[in-house]
This record gives structure tokens, C-alpha cells and sequence, in this order.
């Protein structure tokens, strides 16, 4: 059967792009492995009466103009902010980030009159970044190298906007998108809980401490989105993050899309360095001219690529692109709502990411941990419990806790991720909650267990790596995945990529698919509006 | 008090003193003050150098200054040798490595000739003053320019190459390439020595392509031992300002700078003795020169915030010990004079050595370089990672205990010196500091980092030399370009306190 366009993979960012396909009026199929979409977007039933959210867990990134365009809250997607979080020390203090600016200030002040002020100049500072930053995300990388018209047109556009930021501030822009978190926070803070607070997102995800140089930027990876406006809010999607694939699934079926689910990919069909369509490992064959990867850039074009179609830098750049995972999940159904100690029953805070850290010498220590190839012997954890908010997810009285643990290697030194590795590395993780909230091990009803290995081998994200590849410096903007392909486009005429791999990288965002869709319809000719300005 | 002088140059390391010949040359009446008694900074004496095995004075800048280029770029320096985890070392000249399998040999000077193209492009800034982001001038357009014309050069491939790595860590760089192991060691030791940096960290391939865009006769990337050593190029600058009718004091430690109606005024020495000047150039480092000899009161708040700021803490300790004959190497010979050594097994016990210092801690087992003196029958060993605010403090138990761990390093590859050698004389970064006006006792006054570079060193606002007091420049490592033994900052120092005179 023929298409006008197939795309590889029903993950948000392959929905995105199928979505703009569907709408410019192009006879769109999606094929999908596994028999739901979502990818790394997904709510799951594991255990009866439970939702899990058990990949991504918390939505903010998702940019706000792609929600509009593919009319996403019309097709059932709901975001609820949450009210902040808390860290919890081995003191038996805590220090709790509220929404509310003056509860905020009290709290910061309780620690420290001194940091109290030195938020206000970080959250500005922080702020004038995301402005800078967030034009960008939504737009195609300039190529240095080639310098075609449009590139040049694109580079201006980012030098304009860096020379408007004024002399003081253009300096300011260089050292945080170099510094490491730590030293970016010390310039602001002295208390170190609440440093170690705000540097969990220096590192999520990534390869890196909080006291390697690059870490300062992918804080903003983490600050840059927005709920309802609300910028640098976090927020649960009603019903997991499952409700934010099936909305743009019920979005592209309402252009007339097509999902095929239930067979994963086996080969692109490739003649003549032409993509001509796709086989699909039932063996059911789908011609088309343009065909969009999801996929990462490794399992794109080294596992279901002929590598004769390549050229060797090309392949060259993908073998050396960098997963690295760094990552762990536990998703836990507990019969009730675990207390913390030292925090009030029913506090606010607790509806947000609660952390169990002293300091940010911690943070670094778990990194070491995971370069040597072990999990972290006291681990970063970002640990929610979204159906206090949330009541879809868990049954009545109960509750569903999300929790995200850095570090954790995909291959681990001694031995493999099996099932006694596997526990061993939750109960690191319990056992470290445990020593906050007593009663949270003893309602635990059912857990999952992901290492590295096992998203990898369940979501298809290679070494586990949530963002489709690290977010260094390296690997971002025109080098992001290979220089000289960071424009969606691959050494294949008709083969694009859309998936986290490519700018602006990971996260639930969206932009990846959108800036994807937009090159794909200009090479089609497609002069359409996507409906995507701000 | 009459000005004697047109310029006063405070600190007579090598940067100082060719700040002050820059100067005397074109005619202007310079006094070089040094608070040591002998000259050359961390150059050192014969009793203790804190930088024995120079990287290259640049060229252009032997040329300027018509120094004598047979003393200054020596005989070519002998190889240098890397040792593994076991067995003899491998002899490395530049990109030709003897030792080491066909496949690895060839990848590894393939690397280190890519390397050298892509610092030669980028090294065109150095001798340019860092350009000013608010204020773009047709002169620093002209560095800009000549640098991207070089890049240019570079062809397409080795540009695309050079905007991904340029940013990246030396880790990954040195994986791809050429695999981990004694010649990823090499190259990541001369990536992070001095700074706080794991290969691991981001940034640290800058500071390779930096080390790699020294040049001398003898090819890139090369510690070049002077003919007469390390003294006979100190001499030699020291000549060349004397020779131009500038003047140098020693055993003249400057208290204080003088400022009258915010203009630098001249310098107020230990024993109240005061010299007049309009110019004043200070070697000290970024922080020693505002913070202490300046004085916070002359600068605005903000200004003072960013240079506390500044990274520079001191990661490398040096330790002397004697060696009455030649050292013999694993694997047979004996090392040569002025031949250098590096213990650095492989990326990984880089990494792992800078774990400790992170938290403050001294590292079990350190990565060391070495250098053997005849003439002074010693061994000089730089050994990192040992931080500068060392959370037992720098007491002699600290020391003795970073001397045994290094001695146990040297025994591997120097099998048997530890039962010739007798207590190390150790600097810690706490010494250096003390010793050589480099706060945070950092080999190069303040970390080497892209937020720390062209128009951001010492720190935002500071850069081009000039200082916010009219006529007091910096003219050491802690301005642009940087450290090691290649006198740029002192050259471009010199002539942005010309190029000011006619304001």
C-alpha cells in the first residue's frame, strides 16, 4: 500500500510530526511495535486498579504552541500543575520549594535571609536564560559549516538575539551555558540543601555531575517549560503521561491518520540512496516517499539501515553518538499515603518532587558511583506521587509513586542487570526512602524495576538513555546527532529524523517532531502555516 | 615623588619580564620590581622550579624580541616516555610513538597532527587581544577575521570536527580515537595538568588544543627544554629588557599599588619605599593584584564579586627529590636529563586520582609527571591531583603522606629509586600561592575553562588587559590567553599599554 508519508515509531515526538503530515493534507501512516502508542509517553497498567506513568512522569516541556496547533486539551489532554517539593536532609530537616513567591520567601528564609535574596537573583538570571533560549527550540539549527542562505539568514537571527542581550549579559549567556551547576549555585546560595534541591536538574538524565562543566545548561532542559503559562511549572497529565500520546493519536486520526500497531520496523526499503517505504517485521510492506524515523539516531540508521546506502563519516558520526544511560525507574503502588518525617501531614509540598539529599557533594558522589559502573550507593532520587492530585491513577485511598533514580549504569561492572541486580538496586533505592518516610516500605502493594537495560529493552531507547543521546555540548544544536545531519535531513533522500535525537534534544517536548515536520514539508513543497507561532 | 619610570612591572616571571622588554624596546623607562631574589617566577632557581620543563615561548614572540633562538628553542627535547600499567614505557616525539602496535601508533599521530591543525587555527587569537562583545573595534575584528579565515582553511570535515569536539571532554575524544591506555594518558594529563579538570569533565579538550598550539621548531604540543635550561631563558629575556636600558630590582616586594586621582600612580615597596610611574603592569595574579595589592576600595562591588568568583584552585603539587645518578626506567635504561616521564597508566587512574581532590581529599594513588636534573641531581615530579584547600590542611603529615603515595608511584616505573631517594622537599598549591602571587596556588592564576577565556579572562570585565584604575594592567597567566611558558599575556599586555598611551 502506498503513502504520501510513513512515520517510524508512535513516540510523542513521532506523533507530533505525523500530526503536521496528517494536517497538510499528506495520507499518513504510523507503524508502532508495540500494540499501544505512546513510546516513552505512555500510562500502563501493570497491576489491576493502578496506572503507572512508567517512563516520563511529569510534564512541562511540551511545548505550548504545539499543544495549540494539534488542539491537544480538545482530544482530552489535561495538565495539573503541582505545588513544588522538598528536599529532605539526613538531619531530619527539610527545605520546601513552594509555588506561592511569599511562602517560598519564609522558606528561604528560614534557612537563610542571605538565600532568600540570592533567589531573586537566580530566578531572574534563570529566567533571562529560558527567554533567550526558548525562540530557539522551535526552530531548525543554522549549519556553521555549510553557510547556505538560510543558515546564514538562522545564524543571524541567534546573533541579533545574543548582541540584544547587551554586553553584561551576553557574558552572563557564555558562562552558564559552560559552567557547571555546582559553581553556578554557589554564586547564589550558601545553604547546601537548597543547592542540592535546584542541582537535581543539572543532571537528570545525563552522564555528568553536578560539578561538570556543561551541567548549568541542562538545568534550563529542565526550567525552560510551562504550565499553562506558568514558566518553569511542572505538572502531572490527568491519567498519566499516556494521555498526552493518545490525545495527538486521537489529534492525527482526526486528520484522517493511520496507526498500525503491533509490528515493529525490520527495514527501511532504500534504492538508489531513495527511502522508498518500510518492512515491517511481520513482514508487511508499506511504500512511500518519505518516511520519519522516531527512533534514535542508532537504532535509525545502524540497526535498520544498510549500511551501504551510507556514507562512513556518517556512520562513523552515529557509532560514536553517545547514549550513555544513566537512569532508573521504580514505579510503586502503596496502599496508602506514606508520612515523611519532620514534614506536615497534608503539606503542599508533598504534592510535588520530593528529594532525600544533605548536600550537592552527594549528588557527585553518586556520579562516581555510576562512572565506575555501579549504581549509586546513595542515589539522586526524584520521587512523586501524582495521585494526590491525580485520583485517576491508583484506587480510592491508595497511591501510585513515580520515582526517577540518577545514577544507574546500563552496563553494570560486576555481572549483568539481572533479577537479583535488579532488586538489589530498588532496595538501595527503598531502603534510602526509608530512612524519611518509615512507613513507605511497608506499603509497597507492587513495584516495577527499570534499569538502564530494561528501558532500553522495553521502550527502545538505546543504553537506556531517556533524551535519545547525552546532552553535552557535543551532541547539541548543529552537532546534534552528527554534524553536517542536524537538520532533520539524512544522507538518505526522503529519510528524516524526528525523535530526541536530533534539536532540541530530550524531554517531552514535542519540538523535535514539529521542526522535523517543517523540513520535511518544505522539501515537499508544502508552503503551509503549521499554526506553530507563539 | 617624581616618575622615573614610564612603566613599572611587578613580578619578574617570564610574562613580567617580557611585558618589560615589549616596553623598553619601543623606548619606554622600565623597572621590572620582583619581591623573590632571583627572577624567572615559577621558572624557578636552581633550588626549586615550580615549572621545570617549559612549554615554548612563542615564536612570534622570540621574534619580537630578537632573543636568541638557539638557547631558546634548545636541541629537540628526547621523548617523552608514558608508562602503562606494566611493561616498558612507550617513547613518544611528538606524533611518532615507538612501542606501540602499528594500528594505535598511526591513529595516534593522525590525532595529534588533527589536533595541531585545529590548534594552529584557533591559536591565531592568541596573540590578538580578546575582543570586546559590547564594543566590537575594527582592530579586534581583524583577530576575529584572521582566525576564521583559518578555520576556513581547516576544510570543511576538520571544521565540522573541530565544533563538536572543541566544547567536549578529552575523554571521549581519546576513546574514539585512539582507546584508552599510557598514550590516552599522556594526552589527558597534558589536557588537565594544572587545573581542576578529570578527562571526563567538558572543557577539557580546549585545554589540549591550547597545549597543543605551542609551537617551536621542533614541531607542536612540545616541552621544550632551553639550551642552559630553564635559567638561560629567564636570562635571556632578563638580557633583553636590560639591554633596552630597563631596569630590574629583586628582593623588592611591592606592597601596594599607588593611585592618585583613580590613575595608577606607581608602587609603595615592602620597606615604604615609593616609585612613581603612569604604568603600572602586575604579574600577580588576577586576584593577588586587585584584591591585595590594589585594594577593593578603588573597584566597584560588582567588579570585586566576579573576581572572588573566578575559579583558580590549584590542583598540582610539586616534589623534589634527590637522585644521586640517572634514575633507572622499568624496562631497562635510565632516564635522561631534562627527559620527561609520565605515570598516568590510563584516562581512567586520571579520573580517579581527581575523585579525592573534588571532595578535598589527596588521591591514593596520584598521576605524576617527572623530570630528571642532572646539574642538580634531583627529580622533579608534578603530581595531581592535590587541592589547594585541602580539608586536613597542608601540614607536614599531609605532605608525607602525599610523598609516600607518589614514592610508590615512582617505585613502578623507576623500579628500586625509592631505596636511593630520601625525603621529598613538597610544594603544596598552599606554597605556591605564597610563593609566586598565584591565587589559589593555580599553575596558570585561574582556571583555564571557556568561561574563563578570550573575553571572559580573568573574569567579565577585566578582560584586555586594562584594569578600571587607568594605566594598571595585567600582564600574567591570569589574562588572555593564559598559562603554561608562552609569554603571550605578557606581549599582548605590553602593547595594549602602548597602543593606550595616546588616549
Amino acid at each position: 500500500m502506498k503513502y504520501d508519508a510513513i512515520i517510524v515509531g508512535a513516540g510523542h515526538n513521532g506523533l507530533t510530526a505525523a500530526c503536521f503530515m496528517a494536517r497538510a493534507g499528506l495520507k499518513t501512516l504510523i507503524v508502532e511495535k508495540e500494540d499501544h502508542v505512546g513510546g516513552a509517553a505512555v500510562s500502563l497498567s501493570l497491576t489491576p486498579g493502578w496506572t503507572y506513568s512508567n517512563c516520563s512522569y511529569v510534564c512541562s516541556l511540551l511545548r505550548p504552541e504545539i499543544i495549540r496547533a494539534l488542539e491537544l486539551p480538545k482530544h482530552g489532554l489535561q495538565v495539573i500543575p503541582y505545588e513544588g517539593g522538598a528536599v529532605f536532609n539526613s538531619k531530619g530537616d527539610y527545605f520546601a520549594y513552594l509555588s506561592d513567591h511569599d511562602a517560598l520567601r519564609r522558606e528561604l528564609i528560614r534557612h537563610s535571609p542571605r538565600d532568600a535574596d540570592g533567589y531573586e537573583r537566580y530566578a531572574r538570571a534563570v529566567m533571562r536564560q529560558c527567554r533567550f533560549i526558548k525562540p530557539l527550540l522551535l526552530r531548525t539549527a543554522p549549519d556553521p559549516v555549510a553557510l547556505k542562505p538560510r543558515d546564514i539568514s538562522e545564524l543571524l537571527f541567534i546573533l541579533k538575539r545574543f548582541h540584544n542581550l547587551g554586553a553584561r549579559e551576553m557574558a552572563e549567556t557564555v558562562r552558564f551555558w559552560t559552567m557547571s551547576i555546582a559553581e553556578y549555585l554557589d554564586q547564589f546560595f550558601e545553604t547546601p540543601m537548597i543547592k542540592a534541591y535546584i542541582a537535581g536538574s543539572g543532571i537528570i538524565g545525563t552522564g555528568l555531575g553536578p560539578y561538570s562543566p556543561g551541567t548549568a545548561y541542562v538545568l534550563l532542559h529542565h526550567y525552560m517549560g510551562e504550565v499553562d503559562g506558568a514558566i518553569g511549572a511542572w505538572g502531572f497529565a490527568r491519567g498519566g503521561m499516556g494521555s498526552i500520546t493518545q490525545a495527538m493519536a486521537r489529534s492525527f486520526e482526526a486528520s484522517g491518520g493511520e496507526i498500525r500497531m503491533g509490528s515493529g520496523l525490520d527495514r527501511f526499503v532504500v534504492r538508489d540512496g531513495k527511502v522508498r517505504g518500510v518492512v515491517l517485521e511481520n513482514g508487511d510492506e508499506f511504500e512511500a516517499e518519505t518516511v520519519i524515523s522516531g527512533m534514535d539516531v542508532r537504532r535509525t540508521f545502524i540497526d535498520h539501515t544498510d549500511e551501504k546506502e551510507l556514507p562512513a563519516d556518517f556512520v562513523r558520526g552515529v557509532k560514536r553518538y553517545r547514549f550513555r544511560g544513566s537512569s532508573g525507574k521504580l514505579n510503586i503502588a502503596l496502599d496508602g499515603m506514606p508520612s515523611f518525617t519532620g514534614a506536615p501531614k497534608d503539606a503542599s509540598f508533598l504534592r510535588g518532587d520530593l528529594h532525600f539529599l544533605d548536600d550537592m557533594e552527594e549528588i557527585e558522589r553518586a556520579y562516581d558511583d555510576w562512572k565506575d559502573g555501579r549504581w549509586s550507593a546513595s542515589p539522586y532520587v526524584d520521587f512523586l506521587i501524582p495521585t494526590q492530585i491525580d485520583p485517576t491513577m491508583a484506587p480510592p485511598g491508595k497511591h501510585y509513586a513515580t520515582i526517577f533514580v540518577q545514577y544507574a549504569p546500563y552496563e553494570l561492572a560486576d555481572g549483568q542487570w539481572d533479577d537479583a541486580n535488579r532488586e538489589a538496586f530498588a532496595e538501595t533505592v527503598i531502603s534510602k526512602i526509608e530512612r524519611h518516610s518509615p512507613d513507605f516500605r511497608k506499603l509497597i502493594v507492587h513495584k516495577e524495576i527499570r534499569s538502564p537495560k530494561d528501558i532500553e529493552d522495553q521502550v527502545g531507547l538505546t543504553e537506556g538513555n531517556i533524551f535519545q543521546g547525552e546532552l553535552t555540548f557535543d551532541q547539541l544544536l548543529f552537532n546534534r546527532p552528527v554534524p553536517g545531519y542536524a537538520q532533520y535531513r539524512s544522507p538518505i533522500k526522503g529519510l528524516y529524523m524526528c525523535g530526541s535525537s536530533t534539536h532540541p534534544g530530550g524531554g517531552v517536548m514535542g519540538a523535535p517532531g514539529a521542526n522535523a515536520a517543517r523540513e520535511v514539508l518544505r522539501d515537499l513543497g508544502h508552503r503551509i502555516d503549521m499554526g506553530l507561532s507563539a | 615623588m617624581s616618575a622615573r619610570y614610564d612603566a613599572i612591572v611587578i613580578g619578574a616571571g617570564h610574562n613580567g619580564l617580557v611585558a618589560a622588554a615589549t616596553l623598553a624596546r619601543a623606548g619606554r623607562k622600565v623597572l621590572v620590581v620582583e619581591a623573590r631574589d632571583h627572577l624567572g617566577g615559577m621558572l624557578g632557581d636552581k633550588d626549586f622550579r615550580v615549572a621545570p620543563l617549559p612549554f615554548a615561548l612563542r615564536p612570534d614572540i622570540v621574534k619580537a624580541l630578537k632573543l636568541d633562538t638557539a638557547v631558546i628553542h634548545g636541541a629537540p627535547p628526547p621523548p617523552v616516555l608514558a608508562f602503562g600499567a606494566d611493561g616498558p614505557p612507550l617513547k613518544v616525539r611528538g606524533g611518532a610513538v615507538e612501542g606501540a602496535e602499528t594500528a594505535l601508533a598511526q591513529a595516534y599521530a593522525a590525532l595529534h597532527a588533527r589536533l595541531g591543525r585545529q590548534a594552529g587555527a584557533l591559536g591565531a587569537m592568541l596573540l590578538a587581544p580578546p575582543p570586546d562583545l559590547g564594543r566590537l573595534r575594527p582592530g579586534d575584528l581583524g583577530g576575529l577575521a584572521r582566525m576564521a579565515l583559518k578555520l576556513r582553511l581547516l576544510g570543511k570535515a576538520e571544521l565540522r570536527d573541530l565544533l563538536r569536539i572543541a566544547l567536549s571532554n578529552v575523554w571521549d575524544l581519546l576513546e574514539d580515537e585512539i582507546g584508552d591506555g599510557p598514550l590516552a594518558g599522556l594526552m589527558a594529563m597534558d589536557a588537565t595538568l594544572g587545573g581542576a579538570m578529570g578527562p571526563r569533565s567538558p572543557g577539557t579538550v580546549l585545554t589540549l588544543l591550547y597545549r597543543m598550539a605551542s609551537r617551536s621548531p621542533h614541531g607542536h604540543g612540545l616541552r621544550v627544554m632551553p639550551k642552559g635550561g630553564p635559567d638561560a631563558l629567564v636570562r635571556s629575556i632578563a638580557d633583553c629588557v636590560k639591554a633596552a636600558g630597563g631596569e630590574i630590582r629583586t628582593n623588592a616586594r611591592v606592597e601596594e599599588i599607588l593611585v592618585e586621582n583613580d590613575r595608577a600612580a606607581g608602587v609603595q615597596l615592602a620597606d615604604g619605599e615609593q616609585i612613581a610611574s603612569p604604568l603600572v603592569l602586575s604579574n600577580a595574579s588576577p586576584k593577588v593584584t586587585l584584591l591585595e595589592l590594589l585594594g577593593v576600595s578603588h573597584l566597584d562591588g560588582e567588579f570585586v564579586r566576579r573576581c572572588r568568583s573566578m575559579a583558580a584552585r590549584g590542583m598540582v603539587a610539586r616534589l623534589d627529590f634527590d637522585a644521586p645518578a640517572p634514575p633507572a626506567l622499568r624496562g631497562g635504561g635510565t632516564l635522561a636529563s631534562g627527559q620527561r616521564l609520565v605515570a598516568a597508566p590510563d584516562m581512567r587512574a586520571i579520573e580517579t586520582a581527581f575523585n579525592a581532590a573534588k571532595y578535598g581529599s589527596l588521591p591514593e594513588r596520584p598521576v605524576i609527571e617527572a623530570t630528571y636534573d642532572a646539574a642538580t641531581a634531583r627529580l622533579s615530579v608534578s603530581a595531581q591531583f592535590a587541592p589547594y584547600d585541602l580539608k586536613v590542611g597542608w601540614s607536614e603529615e599531609a605532605k608525607s603522606r602525599l610523598s609516600a603515595s607518589v614514592l610508590a608511584m615512582l617505585d613502578e616505573v623507576l623500579p628500586g629509586f625509592g631505596a636511593t631517594t630520601g625525603a621529598a622537599r613538597v610544594m603544596s598549591p598552599v606554597d605556591i600561592e605564597a610563593g609566586y602571587g598565584a591565587a589559589g596556588g593555580h599553575w596558570h592564576h585561574g582556571e583555564f575553562r571557556i568561561d574563563q577565556l578570550l573575553m571572559l579572562r580573568p573574569f567579565d570585565g577585566a578582560a584586555r588587559y586594562r584594569m578600571p584604575v587607568a594605566g594598571l594592567y595585567l600582564c600574567g597567566a591570569g589574562a588572555h590567553p593564559g598559562g603554561d611558558i608562552c609569554g603571550a599575556p605578557g606581549f599582548n599586555a605590553a602593547r595594549a599599554a602602548l597602543g593606550a598611551k595616546g588616549e
